[in-house]
């Protein structure tokens, strides 16, 4: 063994550049698969613990309809059964004459298997049983009964795994290219009578040497990132209300995995191409194995557009990068998936921006900037609208009940335009539910305390009553408008003074009277689902006619909501201030409700968009980086075997400059490519959502991320322009003519 | 007339104790449509001295000149285009480009120069080197016999004014080097090609019209046949 180690040594030491190759590439790599997994395994025991907080660390629960010594034995029979392991019963949930127990399993895998059972041998029903789904799909069990199981957490171990394989894949080409240099002086030891089983040993050891102290300081680099990463996301949503701060855990099985993985990429990465050499003959191996043996089948790929745009030279270089397909091709991919998705993430939330912005904060700026809905409120058991809507700073309050109905609609009671259009068929389509001569149509009632109510109808211009609701007299005109930009038929008749109100199944429930007819509905915070008759009623008189019209049972669950506008141009403050106000009269009140503010919410939303783009944006920066890596790799691996290519080129009378464009032509090639290939693309996406959406063109182009893609662009350009005239550099600097007269090298 | 002219040529390798001379002030002429072997043990200086013949290496002292031209005081870029146009290699290991084919290899040179291959004149080359049938393969899919005949083709493509070749033969079995050293006797009696063969063979040496024999950088005999 003492003579390998000695020739390996001496290898090593007259090329450090080898040397280095490898030690860099295990570093990348070690350090990437370890930012990875960190990241992985720390976020996803961030949502389990998310999970366990705030819906519990059950994993199914089971509601017993026994007492006594019959919960008793069934208590017993669950804790026979092999796969469960524990069996809690939680008071809090249990009531009288029924237990909630909750239980979790030896084998998560087991769990539905396990309940099936569980719900056979204890005769209970669907509603007894069940489980916790959002943790289960944690550990990836699935409920076999669920056509769509949630898909993202598979999806991200999809991603993960591709990344990984990169890596690995990263490594494995640091170690090719090193070996092929070495060909030649393996087959100067194969051909003084070096084994296969010696030279593969020989191999092995130097890549022991050359990757385990790379490999241990890459992995311990990258844990450290992943840390600092975590905190990075802590400070940026510190002030995310409810929040919980991610803790960084460093899980020994997560580490033994990164360093199992790298060790056996590096041993099996210099074992295959060792494996590949003990095959050639050591003539081949003196040769470098450069030119294949006469008659073998090689495809020739021709590059139409290279040869057309740079011409001979153009055919090279294409010549060339075909050449080392196989090993740029994780190059390739991942420049391309990198720029891709930055690209196509950024345009998203751009046009996503927008629309939001359109439909829901501009839409709605003058409608609030404290929004608080009551659960389980009648208008009629509210007492607070007087004192929310006079608090200091409220411009205009409003408080109301939101109620489903369904109304009945004869043919004939359709407006003139409408019928001239064909009916609510011709609009609505198949949303029209036909019922006798008519429809059966959605109708939201709004009920407002009968101050407001006067106060719409002098806005709507419509007199003055309470007697009788308004009916939002409009229905959208499909067939002649875009739904981003639409117009309106009059829905009814103009002399219309009473609408049916039915159930949901068509029973009629009685006669609404209307005291008018309004084009524009109240200020509120509300959408009215297109095709819907949306009514408007004073508290009084819907108070009054549901006594009278009973509702059916399920509609009986009203909330009332409140809405107050500050002043005009109020300030994140203000609108705290304000909510902090209101949320206090609730508090007092003892209801239960839900509060937010326009500022607020917007900011947080904006907040969440940012901190996706800066997810996502770091994920496409990693995967630049791996093929970023693999471009220097590249370039600066394969010395040897590009040397003796240009000394070719030198022979034939090419220029010094004539060569230096090979190099430039390369590079384009490898650089652009993801850019030519993702810019007609997304402007293709964007041009068909714009359409879809029937977004402003000019809109988008105002706040299109020119900057950040050029970046980005700029980056990836950047740097292969860098690895190229490194390599460059490192290649025709030499003396290439040395190379023509060394005729051991073919 | 002469074509070429070698007036004290001297070349050393490394500085100081470790100083090697690999041609000691080496005289030599060759005329116009001469056919000129040069022989000589490894080690001779043969390598040394036609590299500097194509401009690929610079001599330390001394003047060459190549069809009027003073090759040791090119330029890298001149030198290239003086090797493009004025000479043609031609190497024991074929040196062709892999990922082109035949046709683009032999016309190599004349594609650098952006000028389009004369389509006749190709044909009349291609047959005569017996590539007719190989024109769109690549180097890969020929035997060496054959590829040595592309190398000869690309190097004769320019009409350069001199053909050097290495041990064009050096690589091959004898049924092959005797078809190349054919071909290149076709060459200079047919288009009256100057090639000047350095190999250590002296058997093929023998075909030549006139044999060169470097020792330690020099000339030490200038036979002519016949």
């Amino acid at each position: 063994m003492g003579m390998w180690k000695d020739f390996s040594r001496s290898y090593l030491a007259r090329n450090p550049a080898a040397a280095r190759t490898i030690g860099v590439a295990a570093l990348a790599a070690a350090f990437f698969l370890a930012l990875l997994c960190g990241l992985f395994s720390n976020a996803w025991s961030y949502e389990v613990d998310r999970i366990c907080r705030e819906e519990g660390s059950w994993q199914a629960r089971v509601t017993l309809p026994l007492t006594g010594s019959a919960l008793e034995e069934a208590l017993t029979a669950l804790e026979q059964f092999a796969a469960v392991d524990t069996v809690t019963p939680n008071a809090g949930l249990s009531g009288e004459g029924a237990t909630v127990v909750e239980l979790t399993f030896r084998h998560k895998a087991a769990a539905y298997e396990t309940l099936d059972l569980i719900q056979t041998r204890l005769g209970l029903t669907d509603d007894q049983v069940e489980a916790h789904d959002t943790l289960l799909s944690r550990y990836l069990v699935t409920d076999p009964r669920d056509a769509t199981p949630p898909l993202l957490l598979p999806f991200l171990l999809a991603v993960w795994g591709a990344a990984v394989l990169a890596l690995v894949l990263l490594l494995r080409n640091a170690f090719e290219i090193t070996m092929q240099a070495r060909l030649h002086q393996l087959g100067l030891l194969a051909s003084i009578g070096a084994t296969p089983r010696q030279l593969r040993l020989c191999l092995l050891q130097e890549a022991a040497v050359l990757a385990l102290l790379p490999l241990a300081a890459g992995t311990a680099l990258g844990f450290g990132g992943c840390a600092a990463v975590i905190a990075a996301v802590n400070r940026a949503a510190a002030d995310l209300p409810g929040r919980v701060p991610a803790v960084f855990r460093l899980s020994w099985p997560v580490v033994a995995v990164v360093l199992l993985t790298a060790a056996l990429t590096v041993f099996l990465s210099a074992w295959l191409p060792a494996r590949k050499l003990s095959r050639l003959s050591p003539l081949e191996a003196l040769r470098g194995a450069a030119c294949p043996a006469p008659g073998r089948r090689i495809k020739r790929r021709v590059h139409p557009l290279l040869a057309v745009c740079f011409g001979i030279r153009g055919e090279l270089a294409g010549g060339a990068l075909y050449a080392r397909k196989k090993s740029l091709r994780i190059a390739n991919v991942s420049l391309l998936l990198s720029f891709m998705g930055f690209t196509a993430m950024l345009c998203f939330f751009t046009l996503s921006d927008i629309s939001t912005r359109q439909t829901y904060f501009e839409r709605y700026q003058d409608a609030w900037d404290v929004m608080a809905v009551v659960s389980d409120t009648g208008l009629d058991s509210f007492s607070l609208t007087e004192s929310l809507t006079t608090l200091p700073g409220v411009e205009d309050g409003v408080v109301y009940q939101k109620q489903e109905a369904h109304a009945l609609l004869p043919a004939a009671a359709q407006s003139d335009p409408l019928q001239a259009l064909g009916g609510l068929p011709a609009l609505a389509g198949e949303d029209a539910v036909a019922l006798g001569d008519g429809w059966l149509v959605d109708a939201p009632v709004v009920v407002l305390d009968d101050a407001a109510f006067l106060r719409y109808c002098r806005q709507a211009g419509v007199s003055p009553s309470v007697d009788g609701a308004v009916l939002l007299n409009r229905v959208w005109d499909s067939l002649h408008s875009h739904f981003r930009n639409r117009q309106y038929l009059p829905f009814v008749q103009p002399g219309t003074a009473a609408l049916t109100l039915a159930d949901a199944d068509g029973t009629p429930l009685g006669e609404l009277p209307l005291t008018g007819l309004a084009d524009t509905p109240p200020n509120l915070r509300e959408e009215y689902d297109s095709y819907t008759l949306a009514l408007f009623c004073p508290q009084s008189l819907w108070t009054r006619w549901t006594r009278e019209h009973p509702l059916p049972a399920r509609n009986q669950t009203p909330e009332v909501c409140v809405r107050l506008l500050g002043q005009e141009g109020i300030t994140l403050a203000q609108c705290q201030a304000l909510q902090a106000e209101a949320a206090a009269l609730l508090d007092d009140a003892g209801c239960t409700y839900t509060i937010e503010n326009r500022l607020e919410e917007r900011l947080v939303n904006d907040r969440m968009i940012r901190g996706m783009e800066q997810i996502l944006g770091a994920f496409c920066l990693l995967l630049a980086a791996i093929g970023l890596a693999n471009v220097f790799l590249n370039t600066l691996g394969f010395v040897g075997q590009r040397r003796r290519e240009f000394a070719r080129y030198l022979s034939i009378g090419m220029t010094p400059g004539e060569l230096r464009s090979l190099f430039w032509i390369e590079a384009a090639v490898l650089a652009l490519r993801p850019l030519v290939i993702t810019l007609p693309l997304t402007a293709l996406v964007v041009a068909f959502m714009l359409r879809a959406s029937a977004l402003d063109p000019a809109l988008f182009l105002a706040e299109a991320p020119f900057v950040p893609v050029a970046l980005f662009a700029l980056l990836l350009v950047g740097s292969v322009a860098l690895a190229y005239a490194l390599g460059a550099r490192r290649i025709l600097t030499a003396d290439l003519s040395q190379l023509l007269k060394d005729d051991t090298l073919p | 007339m002469e074509l070429l002219q070698c007036t004290g040529l001297k070349k050393v390798y490394g500085r100081g104790d470790t100083a090697v001379c690999a041609l000691d002030g080496l005289d030599l002429t060759v005329e116009r449509g001469e056919f000129t072997a040069i022989v000589g043990a490894s080690g001779s200086g043969k390598s040394t001295l036609l590299h500097i013949l194509a401009g690929v290496d610079k001599p330390t002292a001394g003047k060459v000149l190549v069809d009027g031209v003073d090759v040791g005081a090119l330029d890298p870029t001149r030198a290239a285009l003086f090797r493009r146009r004025k000479v043609g290699l031609v190497y024991q290991f074929f040196n062709l480009i892999p990922t082109l084919t035949v046709e683009k290899n032999i016309t190599l040179p004349l594609l650098l120069d952006k000028r389009r291959p004369d389509p006749e004149a190709l044909d009349r080359l291609v047959a005569a080197l017996g590539l007719q049938d190989k024109r769109k393969a690549l180097p890969g899919q020929l035997s060496g016999g054959q590829q040595q005949r592309v190398a000869i083709a690309r190097a004769l493509c320019y009409r350069p004014a001199l053909l050097l070749a290495d041990e064009p033969t050096g690589n091959l079995d004898r049924k092959n080097s005797t078809e190349i050293l054919d071909l290149l006797r076709l060459c200079h009696r047919e288009l009256g090609q100057t090639i000047l063969l350095v190999t250590h063979d002296e058997t093929l040496a023998a075909q030549a019209d006139r044999v060169v024999t470097l020792s330690d950088g020099r000339v030490v005999s200038d036979r002519k046949r016949g």
